[in-house]
């Protein structure tokens, strides 16, 4: 477990690391993410508003049920973007607008270690 | 420059996107015929060069927004067979689809695949394969149109965009039996996969286009294409996507017919198309308004630069097209439509991007002649078409811009300025809008 962690430790500590990248299309009522995985350390998302009605898009922490990052809310044809350092674990992405959640704008994302990250 | 020279480079715009330096010379050599049998039977890689990369990254279309357009833009500047990546924007026009409403790239990738798979070959063939492209699907309604509930969507467009044309031999019954015939696609949102469900499909007797059974989805195709509408629609299409003046009647009945006999094969009718002195006149007066995808790829093949620079993402939409997004299923007006004050300006700005800011200060001895500069800005530019008149201008210009600016500094700043203003206006005047 303490390998584990300093590991993790060690890797998002590398100032190299180039942010992997993401792009998240939100529309009525769905999210439509272009990766279901990522490595974890830094994250650039892109998210654009392709509905009719404004949303936003927050990114919560599927251990602790901390928000970790948060968009703001987007016009329809309009994008925003969000910068996060995501830790080794299972995310939930969602719209926070109205009930948009509930009615199926939600998206699992998994950060992987680097050891595990995908070509 | 000599008339076969002259044809050659309308071709190269025409059935492509402009000359890279050395084409028209070299398919002037073997004449305009063997010419477009090379572009409508291209062999070898697609593409020439390395893929760009913008601030040290390559493309990443799935995953950066705006990378797609500028991944198609890509290919339109670094291919080898022009006329088939010139079909492939073509038939994205015709089979129009945006991300702007489907939302997935990853969808969007397979479904420029389809296309460009399918740009020089038989229509039928591209029909059917678009009827099961999931972007096509996703877009028309296609996917999870059930017997239950058939969306009409798809069945309409098939008919009135991809086929037939505006109420051209159809009507809205068969609209409404087409859909029936076209259900049982599903698509699972959260999978991210497309299946045919035949119990989600309407078996029963259908009247479709005078004809009556058990139709399937493709089906609805084949009928479409039985039509005798349908090949005059398709070809006048065609010759639409070269000129944009009326096809010659003579010509479009030929081209009718051999795509009839070919089994609905498009080169045959490219070929005559392409053959035609229709298609080559006017040659002083360049009449069809360069699109924004072949202007800006014709601008970067010609000056052997790449698609390297983040600021086309916004580019090209300024200028009114943006592959991936057309604006609906139509697709783009197109010919004039092109020029509003705003996109003429976005072509100004396009011109300036591609050009970057490549002349420094003082980088230019005051010995350089007007003839000189002119001359070395037709270089740099590719030699692009220009008018008698607009060369004289040109001349003018840069006799004028200098005289009497003999102090140091002057020197220092005028004579790189004329020469930045020269290719500027090369690639940005009126004369480099058309072809």
């Amino acid at each position: 477990m303490i390998a584990v962690t300093l590991a993790t430790v060690a890797a998002l500590a590398t100032p190299a690391l180039a942010p992997a990248r993401m792009l998240v299309f939100a529309d009525e009522f769905r999210l439509n993410a272009s990766r279901a995985r990522v490595p974890a350390g830094p994250l650039h998302l892109q998210l654009r508003n392709i509905g009719e009605d404004d949303h936003d898009l927050v990114i919560r922490s599927r251990r602790d049920g901390r928000r970790v990052a948060a968009s703001p809310e987007v016009h329809p044809g309009r994008g925003a973007e969000v910068r996060v350092r995501l830790r080794p674990g299972r995310y939930l992405l969602f719209c926070s607008v109205a009930d948009h959640e509930e009615r199926g704008m939600r998206v699992e994302l998994r950060a992987a270690a680097p050891s595990k990250r995908p070509s | 420059m000599t008339r076969e020279r002259a044809r050659i480079e309308r071709l190269l715009w025409r059935a492509g996107f402009g000359p890279r330096p050395g084409d028209v010379d070299r398919l002037a050599a073997r004449g305009l015929e063997k010419a477009v049998d090379e572009l409508l039977d291209p062999s070898g890689p697609q593409l020439s060069g390395s893929p760009p990369r913008i601030d040290g990254k390559p493309l990443d279309p799935r995953n950066v927004w705006a990378d797609d357009i500028l991944w198609w833009l890509d290919r339109t500047v670094r291919t080898r067979q022009p006329l088939a990546e010139r079909m492939t924007l073509s038939w994205h026009d015709h089979f129009a689809v945006s991300n702007a409403s489907v939302g997935d790239v990853r969808l969007m990738l397979r479904y420029y695949a389809s296309l460009r798979r399918g740009s020089l070959g038989r229509f039928r063939d591209l029909a059917r394969a678009m009827t099961l492209d999931g972007a096509m699907q996703v877009f028309l309604d296609l996917a999870n149109s059930s017997d239950e509930s058939p969306n009409e969507n798809y069945a309409r467009e098939l008919l009135e965009l991809f086929t037939l044309g505006v109420n051209n031999g159809y009507d809205e019954r068969d609209v409404r039996e087409a859909a029936r015939a076209l259900t049982g696609f599903t698509f699972d949102y959260d999978t991210k996969r497309f299946a045919y469900d035949r119990k989600r499909h309407d078996g029963g007797l259908k009247s479709v286009l005078g004809k009556r059974g058990r139709f399937e989805p493709l089906d609805i195709v084949d009928l479409a294409i039985a039509r005798p509408e349908h090949a005059r629609y398709l070809c006048q299409k065609l010759w639409g996507y070269l000129s944009p003046r009326t096809c010659p009647p003579r010509l479009l009945d030929r081209m009718v017919r051999a795509y009839r006999d070919s089994g609905t094969d498009v080169r045959p009718p490219l070929r005559l198309a392409l053959t035609h002195p229709a298609l080559y006149a006017d040659l002083d007066e360049p009449h069809q308004v360069k699109p924004p995808v072949v202007y800006v790829a014709g601008m970067l093949r010609a000056t052997g630069r790449g698609v390297e620079r983040q600021e086309w993402r916004w580019v090209m939409g300024g200028m009114g097209q943006e592959p991936f997004y057309p604006p609906n299923v139509s697709g783009w007006e197109g010919d004039e439509a092109w020029l509003t004050t705003g996109t003429v300006r976005g072509r100004y700005v396009a011109a300036q991007v591609a050009l970057g800011d490549e002349i420094r200060e003082g980088s230019i001895a005051q010995t350089q002649t007007p003839a000189q500069a002119l001359r070395s800005a037709l270089e740099a530019t590719g030699h692009p078409w220009c008018s008698p008149r607009t060369m004289s201008v040109l001349r003018g210009y840069a006799r004028r811009s200098v005289a009497g600016r003999d102090e140091g500094w002057q020197v220092k700043h005028y004579w790189p300025e004329r020469q930045r203003v020269l290719r500027h206006l090369l690639l940005a005047g009126p004369d480099a809008q058309v072809c």
